[in-house]
């Protein structure tokens, strides 16, 4: 288990500090790595809050010290990789603490289901930032199309405006739902 | 029991939101692409969601259910959960337990991933070391995603009663027998002649004397009917007073001078209603539970119920265990007195009831023996423990030259030889 903990905030160092590292040479290069740091000490201390800030800032940081970048592929893909990194590991760490939480109450070895959710979790996650890069690559690409003004077919370009609206229709459709979640008593017998 | 959305999600759609502003602002398309992500993986949280409805059925039970538990005894629970709803992937489930039972198998607290009509047993073993009475429950079940975007409480109000009665001792070979009998048979040899299985005399045969009572032999020899006469047998009535004040007593919640008096008087409690006397019972503390003296396996379960009963709180001194003999006990029976003597007072309580002709037994487990088990080594002080002995052994002397009788007694031996020794002593000195 210290291993882990050991692993997890080696990590996050390492990706914050490869951030930094990867920033153009502005004033605002250093904050990611600060923060990384501040989100490895609340994961040490098992303060959440501060985990969450710590990574929650280090983006935010780090998205100032890119923001003068040219709007390129190899830019694009390089902002991607860092930002789904970190979240990964931000949401493995938030796993490992609140797995952690619950063998506090426990009092034996019997973690069976303990690590039948620690492996779906993990599963879980891998699977959430896979498809998350796939979308986020496709809307990208949208966006970057747009910007870079690169000369396409009529087909394609139809293809690709047919694609963008359904798929901010659906975004858009799925948002909705997550913000309305109906509370509704659970039905006890 | 609403659906709460966690810190990852409020900071995802911050990121959305800051990135439309910030790229706005900055006019920079990475601010976008952040948005960009950040709505990405909130869509995918969707799958996350819990159901919309829970439709989960949970009953407690164990093998054990409507048997009596006693102290030390391992009890299996058996929760069994079924899903009637959509399929749950994530349910963490805690089963409430009372901080002094201890879970020695299995686990209390467990993650289940709940299929559509699944239905799931979870198991563990609890080891009750403690009398008195439990209650197991509610159970909470927590639903969380993997992402800890969101998660759902619930309580389930399913709860169970046990009543952890204390371990008696077996204490075959002692022969407690009260000064004073009443009219009712038992098994103590009054000095009279009456109904009971030992020979005393034989003489004249009497109208409405039993046929079997005769004395065939004698009758033949002297050519005159002869009945065989024997020595009553009675019992009398024997109040078992168990001193409960919280302030007294001393030890570890698991090991304590009142587990010890509470384990004492239930194996009294036994002997004496095996042997036909009417036992009552006063538990004082700070409240007074008392039982009126009575025979029979009922009698012994409802002792047994106002043992585990020690409630603290309330405004019952010594005092009070004096006046509810006097004005609701049976005069003459006989006391004996479960008390470590740790309560300033006791020894004169004693002493009254002896003066007013009661048959007063002290069984007294002795506190310090308690202290040096549960203390460590350094920690404990041998002057201090020659001063608490030396002070202990002037009051059980002053109550022996009062007519009390004192069994002073190692808690941590069994009670069987020392009152035995005592007993008999009582036995030759009358």
């Amino acid at each position: 288990m210290k291993i882990e903990r050991w692993l997890i905030s080696l990590l996050i160092f390492l990706t914050a500090g490869t951030m930094s590292l990867f920033s153009p040479d502005t004033v605002y290069r250093t904050f990611p790595l600060i923060f990384g740091v501040v989100s490895i000490l609340g994961y040490i201390f098992k303060y959440m809050f501060i985990l969450d800030t710590g990574i929650f800032l280090t983006v935010i940081s780090y998205l100032f010290a890119v923001g003068r970048l040219a709007p390129t592929l190899y830019n694009l893909i390089m902002i991607m990789t860092f930002f789904f990194f970190i979240i990964g590991i931000w949401f493995y760490a938030r796993n490992t603490l609140s797995i952690s939480g619950m063998e506090g109450v426990r009092n034996d070895s019997y973690d069976i289901g303990l690590a039948e959710f620690r492996r779906s979790s993990l599963n879980e996650i891998f699977t959430t930032l896979v498809i998350g890069v796939l979308l986020s690559l496709l809307a990208s690409f949208i966006v970057l199309y747009s910007s870079l003004g690169i000369a396409l077919g009529t087909l394609v370009e139809t293809l690709l405006m047919v694609g963008l609206s359904a798929s901010v229709f659906f975004i858009i459709y799925l948002v909705i739902k997550l913000f309305s979640l109906e509370n509704k008593r659970i039905e006890e017998s | 029991m609403n659906i709460s959305r966690q810190r990852p999600f409020a900071y995802l759609v911050a990121f959305v939101v800051a990135g439309v502003f910030l790229g706005n602002i900055f006019g920079s398309w990475v601010y976008f692409t952040v948005s960009i992500f950040s709505l990405s993986i909130l869509v995918l949280a969707v799958r996350s969601l819990p159901p919309e409805e829970f439709e989960i059925k949970i009953h407690r039970g164990s093998a054990e259910e409507g048997r009596d538990v006693y102290v030390d005894d391992e009890l299996e629970i058996t929760i069994t959960i079924e899903n009637k709803g959509k399929k749950i992937r994530f349910l963490e489930l805690h089963d409430t337990l009372p901080g002094l039972l201890d879970v020695v198998e299995g686990s209390s607290h467990q993650i289940l991933e709940l299929d559509e009509g699944e239905e799931k047993e979870v198991n563990y073993k609890i080891s009750c070391p403690i009398t008195g009475n439990f209650e197991l429950g509610p159970v909470r079940l927590r639903y969380r995603d993997a992402l800890n975007f969101f998660s759902k409480k619930m309580e389930i109000d399913e709860e169970m009663e046990i009543r952890v009665l204390p371990r008696t001792e077996d204490m075959e070979k002692v022969d407690i027998d009260p000064s004073y009998t009443k009219h009712w048979l038992g098994e103590v040899k009054s000095k009279n002649i009456g109904v009971g299985s030992e020979f005393f005399a034989v003489r004249e045969y009497q109208p409405n004397d039993e046929l079997r009572d005769i004395n065939w032999k004698a009758t033949a020899r002297y050519l005159d009917p002869l009945t065989n006469e024997y020595e009553g047998e009675k019992s009398g009535d024997v109040i078992l007073v168990v001193d409960g004040y919280e302030e007294g007593i001393v030890g570890t919640m698991k090991n304590n001078t009142m587990r010890a008096s509470i384990g004492i008087a239930a194996s009294l409690a036994e002997v004496l209603l095996s042997a036909r006397h009417r036992v009552g019972l006063i538990v004082s503390g700070e409240y007074m539970n008392w039982v009126y003296p009575g025979t029979g396996r009922n009698h012994y379960h409802n002792l047994m119920s106002n043992l585990t009963k020690f409630e603290s709180g309330g405004v019952w001194g010594l005092e009070g265990i004096q006046w509810l003999l006097e004005e609701f006990f049976p005069r003459k029976s006989m006391i004996i007195f479960i008390s470590p003597l740790t309560v300033p007072g006791s020894s004169h309580t004693l002493i009254d009831l002896c003066m007013k002709e009661y048959d007063v037994v002290l069984i007294s487990p002795d506190p310090l023996k308690i202290e040096k088990e549960v203390m460590e080594e350094d920690e404990y002080e041998e002057t201090a423990e020659r001063l608490y002995g030396a002070e202990r052994k002037e009051i059980l002397d002053k109550l022996w030259a009062h007519g009390t009788i004192v069994v002073d007694w190692d808690p941590n031996e069994p009670l069987e030889p020392t009152l035995e020794e005592v007993l008999r002593y009582r036995h030759r000195r009358r």
